[in-house]
């Protein structure tokens, strides 16, 4: 799972049939002190509707098509959760 | 997902024939304001998209998750057609003007 945080949206009306989640996130990665981490990924955002500005988690991969449930979309990236606080564990 | 600039096609007379039909577009990914990575991909298309399109692209085994693509070997495949992206509060692009005021690229 990875941190993001959410910057805009994108708005794709020919799509794959499939790709039912209307809901597209542009999410910057960062690390868990905000430092941005590679560039920009497109999420579906089907639980959390964040807004912009807001650090979420957000599963890659086949992860994501999990998250998404049954029938499965063809998307690769999906928002999970949204974050309300980062915790250093005590050493 | 990623955003990618539609830049050419790629033909292939020899190929697995499960791929029969298929369109590769040769696809370069941007940024949210347009600007190319310089990364290029092989990207399988059934919607349509040309030269110049911007697109949302899967990659990995979500390639597969639709009823054209299920059975073939792709790994990176266009699941929309980009109408509009909003970043940082303003509209970055959108499919009449392009990136940018001009259509030509991203503003400075």
């Amino acid at each position: 799972m990875n941190l993001g945080v959410v910057h805009g949206v994108v708005v794709a009306d020919t799509r794959a049939a499939e790709l039912t989640e209307p809901r597209l996130v542009l999410i910057q990665p960062v690390d868990e002190v905000g430092a941005e981490q590679g560039g920009a990924v497109v999420a579906l955002d089907p639980i959390v509707s964040a807004a912009e500005g807001s650090l979420v988690w957000f599963v890659n991969g086949s992860d994501a098509t999990d998250a998404l449930g049954e029938p499965f979309q063809p998307a690769d990236a999906a928002v999970v959760g949204l974050v309300s606080s980062i915790r250093e564990a005590l050493a | 997902m990623i955003i990618g600039r539609v830049i050419g096609r790629a033909v292939s007379t020899r190929k697995d024939e499960k791929l029969l039909g298929t369109k590769l577009l040769l696809v370069e990914e941007v940024d949210p304001r347009g600007a190319g990575s310089g990364d290029m991909a092989v990207v399988a298309d059934h919607l349509g998209a040309g030269p110049g399109d911007v697109v949302l692209v899967a990659q990995g085994s979500a390639a597969r998750f639709t009823a054209q693509t299920k059975e073939q070997p792709v790994d990176a495949l266009v699941v929309g057609i980009v109408d509009m992206i909003r970043f940082d509060g303003r509209s970055t692009f959108t499919s009449a003007d392009g990136f940018g005021s001009n259509g030509k690229g991203p503003q400075p």
